[in-house]
């Protein structure tokens, strides 16, 4: 019987991106959360005694410099030789851009493939044969499967390979290649990377992308980790996945459409939460508010977001371990504004001239000058992440514009003179 | 929309009150209410009708939560209505009038979607926004826009609403800040990411100190080679520099040995040996010589020794008399004071029984002790004594009041009158009583009927078709229900049939009507070819064809008869022709196939159409016989009432409300004869009592009908009755009480006096033994004992002293003897002595004695002890002597006096001997491993002179170049390992860059934040600018005109002006063309100016939106008189248009308005 766990974009060391450090934070619950998912992996591996593992790519982060996670990587494979495990490690896009990887030695059972053409590891205890080709540089736009070798039919052949596929929403299209092409090369299975939602491609042959083994935004959201395959004459008899993250991330939508005072708000909040929590195999949460519905508390909400956020960090807060990332008001009033105020109200035309707004490009400087100047302080790094500042995308356009016209709304109605 | 009435069913004050507002004009409503009448409660049922309850109100003083509900009626202006009412419901709360739940989508028609905030905001004003609208339009100093905006957004405070954005913006973020929340968070980013790369490691720094680490290990472990080496050869030298003196040394030693010659080897110890046993015999001869003489001393000392040691003997005796002389000597010295002390008793004793018994002497005492055995006794009945006498007194007493309450009681019931016995009356009273009120009843009963009879006569009256009083009514023989059923069953199955026909006969007329439109119409648009014309036209080219066919091939002539085929043109002509027109009419019939059908169809369908109706004529025709038939057969049922009846239907109403009404009648009947009984029943009763009453002796009995009276009266007798029969009662009781109290009286002050005989019975007794003559008192007879106890005590005492002198005689007499027989023994001649120098004399003798005696055996052991020695000496004497024997033996001597010689040259053979194998230790010690061999080799190689100067090169050469050198690498090898360790893949800039990118969350999401607010504060400026633009001119206009009229001219409108920065401003106009800026303006013109502005929106908004109620709350509370009523002109004008419902509690305005002349519709509503 074989045993071996497959994993991939572990991204040690990266940084869980959108969370917001304030009080009462779970600030502990999640330092260092890509490093003790790696242990926790690490771990797996020894207590289920596994022959081999493999490391589909992207084991580091590209933009990150700093030598330590080499050499924590390096003390971690410690472990697994003193376990008598091997390791085998194809490099993908992240990986081919870090400096670490160059330049970190490692122990005599880690096996990292050559990025020059496709190398073959036969493991003859095991009557296993690994076929693998590492990035040479980070965009490999070029079909690296397609030069893999043909399979040798004495052996159990396991295909390892960074890759998008034929494109994977999201992701960034590297070494593509077909499904079909895949499948040609007679492998048993193939151990992919590159893709962070776990996903099993083909049954057969075994085609699995495991996903990456800690969330690190909002958009990797649900239970992450590694894939594990028993193998017994040349079969795969079981393939499980194991969670290892420690922090989870969720998206929370409520509707609030029966909602009528702020009691009820927080009680429906409140309930949403618990449920997530359930669900959350007792792992620190970070979780994205989103409430919905046309309720009666829509203009309250809006007039005071930031207290109401407070308010629902508390509520977050008291449940100890839920980071509350952001707090999207999405919710919307019973009737259209534009049927309550006709067309020839100040208020209409106000809301006119907010949909007819643009928005776009330096449209938005040329309107509130102020906002030049608050771009040039920020630091890059906000413009460079995956929800850029000042985003022009339609869609975010047609966010803000929604949210000015509510803004407003609700203040003119809740200060207007009638309170 | 328009309210047309608000029903307050249940809220605040109000119960079922009704507010219309049915003017004709949407009108302008004034809702007067004085303070606490409910003006603000029915402003809130207003609002809760359109918009729902919230959630708390303080409207449920009367009624609670659940029992709130308001209704009303809108009607919007397409002359839709709707009736509804709201109650207080979160669901639900919408119903209609029969309490049914309605869809909130009904009243969007009428709310057009208007929200609450919006409506209160767009359509409310109240004081208190007019007055903040007013002082806004100051604040902004007349600022066109934001004036405009604000009155038409129903906003007061614009203004308020930007400065808070830009406030919440500023405090977010600054240019050139430090403290806005942004400018903070960003220099918190770029510290942590000083941070990140101060704690980051470049692969590049661990390539380089791994390697820098590895060659300072290799250098230093060569050096450390060379320094090994170089240590060797200085060893090895320093080893030989200090063997080179020692090994002359041994050369040295080893030839004085060599010089000694021969030895006599002894064992090691010889010489000690020789010197102890030496010294042992010179130490036992000194010995023997002093004991010897020590001895002599001794014998001489001890015979000169002498005692008394019979005395020794009786040692014991004689402490035992020195102890004895004490106790001795005491009691000489008490025997006669306790011999006075007991004389004096006896005399006491004797004293007291003088008192007693003067009649006896001491002698005789012991006859009275068995008195004293009595004591307790006398005690005993003493106490009983008094409790004996007491009860006596006290049972006497008893005894005499109870005589006297016998006597009163007898007194009391002598005096009680007679009394009857009320059994018959109260039966009687319980007879009538059970029967009930009867009186209040019977009054009541009447009453009813009477009303009843009343009612049914007006009942009977409304019914109607006849008339007659009520027992006529019950006469009457009315026909019954199931015929006046049938009756109607046939009229509306005739009707039914009549509508039936009209309806059919209505369709084929319009139907009728439609089709002869659809042939006329077919008709108009041209002629519609018919299969007929077609075979006329086909025939008559046929008749053609044969004459032109006869003419061509059988050359017939045929000129009649084409003559005759057409008189017009020559045959041939005439045969194209119709050739021509039968293609023409085939074509048509093929190419207007559809329109000839359908004209074809019309056709036939007004031809059935026709029939129908002709039938349809017939029918009715037999349905109006049937009606005339039936019309008699109904007034003929009617007839023995006297009546001409309605329709069945009605009549059958009718016939129901008469049954109803006869029954009711029945039933009063019934009730007139229950009263006549219960008038006869009460009289039986109330005779009954009276008779009851007479026969108690009570005459005076009421003569009213009505049995109340005379009950009451009954009852009064029969509460006196009652009482008296009490009082008798409550006598005999006493009587009974105090009889039983005399007897006892008289058993207790029997039983006293036996108990007071029997004690003296028992006293005498007790007294018997003392033998007194008189009669004495139980405490005198206590006295006496007493006394006669303390003699008995006395004479005790007495009795114990005379014991204790017969003791002490005894004692001195024994001492005497036993001191007498001992000096017999030891000393006859102190006999003559008294007894106590004799003892003390005997201690001083003894002392004496003791003393020599101790001293004699003192000298004897010491005598002993050196007998013992002697022997000993002589003994070790004796084996000294044969061990010297034995030494010169072994060293071969005959004399002890050769023995020093031998031993001298023995002692300088170890010496050398000692000397050589030390300094052969030393060197190999030096050699550290070299053989001595060896070493001597190496000596002699080198030059001895020269070992100092090589060792110090060497040494130099370690201490100072390589030594320092390898320090210094060790010192490079430390701190590479350090930093090394340091690079334990920490995760600190990981965790620092966490925070880095938690900052950067915070960061984007004040940013998106700042940039919301900013955006809205610049586009809420924009729209104002904008509004103005686009509004000034008209609502400008028209607030112009509400201006005018609301200061009653005192302004002539409103005009648009530039301020000192060119922005445009509002400023009020004069009639004289001055121009006055809003700072200059009064507060109360101000607020006009707003409420012109109000207005003039309103106005404005009514071009394109439907009108909603202008809800206006007490806003003239600061308006002068003139001016308030210029306001109510202007509101009256607008509610032409729009409906306008204003709430005051000031009669005043209510007065004012009603002056108003021709202005809209008014309509006051007073709470």
């Amino acid at each position: 019987m074989v045993k071996f766990i497959h994993t991939a974009d572990i991204h040690l060391d990266s940084q869980l991106k959108g969370l917001e450090a304030h009080e009462d934070a779970p600030v502990d619950e999640i330092r260092g959360a890509t490093r003790r998912a790696f242990d926790n992996l690490i771990d797996l591996t020894i207590e289920e005694e596994v022959d081999f593992i493999l490391i589909a790519g992207d084991l580091y982060d590209g933009d990150w410099k700093d030598y330590n996670t080499g050499l924590f990587f390096a003390s971690r494979m410690g472990r697994l030789a003193k376990a008598g495990i091997k390791v085998f490690i194809v490099s993908g896009n992240h990986d081919a851009a870090s400096q670490i990887t160059k330049a970190m030695p490692l122990p005599d059972n880690v096996t990292f493939f050559s990025a020059r053409k496709p190398q073959s590891v036969r493991l003859d205890d095991f009557g296993v044969i690994i076929h693998g080709q590492s990035y040479s540089f980070r965009a490999v736009t070029e079909n690296l499967a397609s030069q893999y070798p043909q399979n040798d039919p004495n052996y159990f052949n396991i295909g390892l390979l960074h890759t998008s596929l034929t494109g994977r929403e999201g992701h960034e299209d590297y070494a593509p290649c077909t499904l079909d092409e895949l499948k040609s090369k007679g492998y048993n299975y193939w151990a992919l990377g590159h893709v962070h939602k776990r996903e099993i491609v083909s049954e057969d042959p075994l085609i699995v992308f495991p996903g990456n083994i800690q969330g690190r935004h909002i958009k990797e959201t649900g239970a992450k980790g590694a894939t594990l395959v028993t193998v017994e004459d040349g079969h795969i008899t079981e393939v499980e996945e194991r969670k290892l993250d420690v922090l989870r991330w969720a998206t929370c939508q409520v509707d609030l459409s029966e909602c009528e005072t702020s009691e009820m708000v927080y009680d429906a909040v409140r309930q949403d939460f618990e449920q997530e929590l359930d669900q959350a195999d007792g792992k620190t949460l970070a979780l994205r508010l989103v409430l919905t519905g046309r309720c009666p508390v829509h203009a309250q909400l809006l007039d005071r977001t930031t207290q109401w956020t407070e308010e629902f960090r508390g509520i977050a807060a008291g449940f100890g371990d839920v980071w509350l990332e952001k707090v999207k008001f999405q919710t919307s009033r019973k009737v259209s504004l534009v049927e309550i105020f006709g067309v020839d109200t100040p208020i209409a035309g106000l809301l006119q001239s907010i949909q007819h707004l643009e928005l776009d490009g330096d449209t938005i400087f040329g309107l509130v000058p102020e906002l030049s100047a608050l771009k040039s302080k920020l630091p890059a790094e906000i413009h460079s992440s995956d929800e850029p500042f000042l985003d022009p995308s339609p869609d975010k356009i047609a966010e803000l514009r929604t949210e000015v016209q509510e803004l407003l709304i609700a203040k003119l109605l809740q200060h207007g003179g009638t309170r | 929309m328009r309210l047309k009435r608000l029903d307050l069913k249940a809220f605040g004050p109000f119960t079922d009150q009704t507010l219309e507002f049915n003017s004709e004009e949407p009108g302008l409503h004034i809702i007067f209410g004085p303070n606490e009448a409910g003006k603000s409660s029915s402003l809130r049922a207003l609002k809760a009708l359109l918009y729902g309850f919230p959630q708390q109100t303080p409207d449920n003083f009367i009624h609670n939560y659940d029992q709130l509900l308001v209704g009303g009626c809108l009607e919007n202006s397409a002359g839709e209505e709707i009736i509804f009412q709201r109650r207080k419901k979160r669901i639900g709360d919408v119903i209609d009038e029969a309490g049914n739940p309605l869809d909130l989508g009904v009243l969007a028609p009428f709310l057009h979607g208007v929200e609450p905030e919006i409506f209160e905001s767009l359509y409310g004003i109240d004081h208190e926004i007019l007055v903040r609208g007013g002082k806004e339009i100051l604040a902004q100093k007349g600022e066109v826009g934001q004036a405009l905006f604000a009155a038409g957004a129903g906003i007061s405070s614009l203004r308020e609403v930007i400065d808070q954005l830009e406030k919440e913006a500023a405090d977010l973020f600054k240019s050139a800040g430090q403290l806005p929340e942004i400018n903070k968070a960003v220099k918190r980013f770029k510290e942590l990411q000083k941070e990140v790369k101060a704690a980051s490691l470049s692969s590049k720094d661990w390539k380089d100190h791994q390697k820098a680490l590895k060659n300072a290990e290799a250098e230093r472990a060569s050096l450390e080679k060379e320094r090994d080496h170089k240590n060797t050869e200085s060893n090895r030298l320093d080893r030989l520099k200090q063997a080179i003196p020692e090994l002359a040394s041994l050369k040295s030693w080893q030839d004085q040995l060599l010089a000694l010659g021969e030895i006599i080897l002894l064992n090691p110890g010889f010489a000690e040996m020789h010197q102890q046993v030496s010294q042992q015999m010179r130490e036992a001869k000194q010995q023997l010589q002093r004991d010897t003489d020590r001895q002599g001393k001794l014998e001489a000392k001890r015979k000169a020794i002498s005692f008394n040691k019979e005395l020794l003997n009786q040692a014991e005796r004689v402490d035992d008399f020195h102890q004895r002389l004490g106790e001795y000597r005491k009691g000489q010295k008490d025997r006669p004071e306790r011999n006075g002390m007991r004389i004096s008793l006896r005399r006491e004793a004797a004293r007291l029984l003088q008192q007693v018994r003067p009649d006896l002497t001491l002698d005789d005492v012991e006859t009275l002790r068995p008195v004293l055995v009595k004591k307790r006794t006398v005690q005993t009945l003493s106490t009983q004594y008094e409790a004996t006498n007491q009860k006596l007194t006290l049972s006497q007493k008893q005894g005499k009041s109870a005589e006297q309450e016998r006597k009163d009681v007898e007194e009391g019931l002598a005096a009680m009158p007679e009394v009857k016995e009320p059994q018959s009356l109260l039966q009687a009273v319980k007879l009538a009583q059970k029967a009930g009120d009867v009186d209040a009843q019977l009054e009541k009963s009447r009453s009813d009927v009477e009303l009843n009879k009343k009612e049914c006569l007006v009942e009977l009256k409304r019914i109607g078709l006849w008339s007659g009083d009520l027992t006529a009514l019950m006469e009457l023989s009315l026909p019954l229900s199931e015929t006046v059923q049938q009756f109607e069953n046939s009229y509306s199955e005739i009707a039914n049939e009549r509508r039936e026909i009209e309806k059919d006969r209505k369709n084929a007329e319009k139907e009728l009507k439609n089709a002869r439109a659809e042939v006329k119409k077919v008709e108009y648009a041209g002629e519609v070819p018919s299969e007929e014309e077609l075979a006329q036209t086909r025939e008559k080219r046929e008749q053609g064809w044969q004459l032109l066919r006869r003419q061509w091939f059988d050359q017939e002539d045929v000129t009649e008869e084409s003559q005759f085929y057409d008189p017009e043109q020559p045959l041939p002509e005439s045969y194209e022709g119709y050739v021509g027109q039968a293609d023409l009419i085939a074509d048509r019939l093929r190419r207007e196939a559809d329109r000839v059908a359908n004209a074809a169809g019309f056709r036939a369908q007004v031809e059935t159409l026709q029939e129908a109706l002709a039938e349809n004529g017939r029918d009715k025709e037999t349905v109006d016989l049937r009606a005339r038939e039936f019309d008699e057969a109904w007034i003929r049922v009617w007839q023995p009432v006297g009546i001409t009846p309605l329709s069945p239907k009605e009549m059958s109403g009718w016939l129901a409300e008469m049954d109803k009404l006869r029954f009711k009648v029945g039933n009063i009947f019934k009730k007139e004869q229950e009263i006549g009984r219960d008038v006869k029943r009460r009289k039986d009763l109330k005779q009954e009592v009276q008779k009851e009453l007479n026969s108690m002796g009570e005459e005076r009995t009421p003569a009213s009908e009505e049995i109340g009276t005379v009950l009451i009266l009954a009852e009064t007798v029969l509460e006196r009755i009652a009482g008296q029969k009490t009082d008798i009662e409550k006598l005999k009781e006493r009587q009974e009480k105090a009889e039983k109290a005399f007897h006892q009286a008289k058993e207790d002050i029997k039983v006293a006096q036996e108990a007071l005989t029997k004690w003296q019975e028992q006293w005498r007794k007790a007294l018997l033994g003392l033998g007194l003559k008189d009669e004495v008192s139980t405490l005198e007879a206590i006295d006496l004992i007493e006394t006669l106890q303390s003699c008995f005590d006395n004479l005790k005492e007495a009795d114990d002293l005379k014991k204790r002198i017969d003791g002490i005689d005894r004692d001195a007499v024994e001492l005497e003897k036993e001191v007498k027989a001992l000096l017999e023994k030891v000393a006859p001649d102190m006999l003559a002595l008294p007894l106590d120098q004799t003892i003390l004399q005997l201690r001083t003798m003894l002392s004496q004695a003791q003393k020599d005696g101790t001293l004699y055996d003192k000298l004897s052991e010491e005598l002993d002890s050196l007998q013992e020695e002697v022997s000993a000496a002589e003994k070790t004497l004796q084996s000294s002597n044969e061990q010297m024997d034995e030494l010169l033996r072994i060293a071969k001597c005959e004399k002890s006096e050769d023995l020093a010689a031998v031993i001298g040259k023995f002692t300088e053979y170890q010496r050398l001997q000692e000397k050589i194998s030390d300094t052969e230790a030393i060197l190999a010690k030096i050699g550290a491993g070299v053989q001595l061999e060896e070493l001597s080799r190496q000596a002699a190689e080198v030059n001895a002179d020269e070992l100092p100067g090589l060792i110090e090169s060497l040494r130099r050469d370690i201490e100072e170049s390589i030594n320092p050198e390898i320090k210094r690498i060790s010192e490079v090898i430390g701190e590479e390992n350090t930093r090394l360790a340091a690079m334990d893949g920490s995760a600190k800039a990981a965790e620092t860059a966490e925070k880095m990118e938690q900052e950067l969350a915070r960061i984007r999401r004040l940013s998106e934040r700042y940039t919301l607010l900013k955006l809205a504060s610049k586009i809420l400026q924009q729209e104002i600018e904008r509004y103005r633009e686009e509004h000034q001119d008209p609502v400008l206009k028209i607030a112009s005109g509400y201006f005018n009229d609301l200061t009653m001219g005192s302004f002539a409108g409103l005009r648009t002006d530039v301020d000192d920065k060119g922005e445009p401003i509002l400023v009020g106009v004069r009639p004289d063309n001055l121009r006055l800026t809003v700072e200059k303006m009064s507060s109360g013109t101000r607020d006009q100016l707003f409420l012109a502005l109000r207005l003039a929106t309103l106005e404005w908004r009514l071009e394109t939106s439907e009108p909603m109620p202008f809800i206006v709350d007490d806003i003239l509370i600061n308006f002068d008189d003139d001016r308030s009523k210029a306001t109510l002109t202007v509101l009256a004008d607008l509610s032409k248009k729009n409906q306008v419902i204003l709430f005051t509690h000031h009669r005043q305005i209510m007065q004012e308005a009603k002056s108003i002349k021709g202005k809209g519709v008014i309509q006051i509503h007073e709470l």
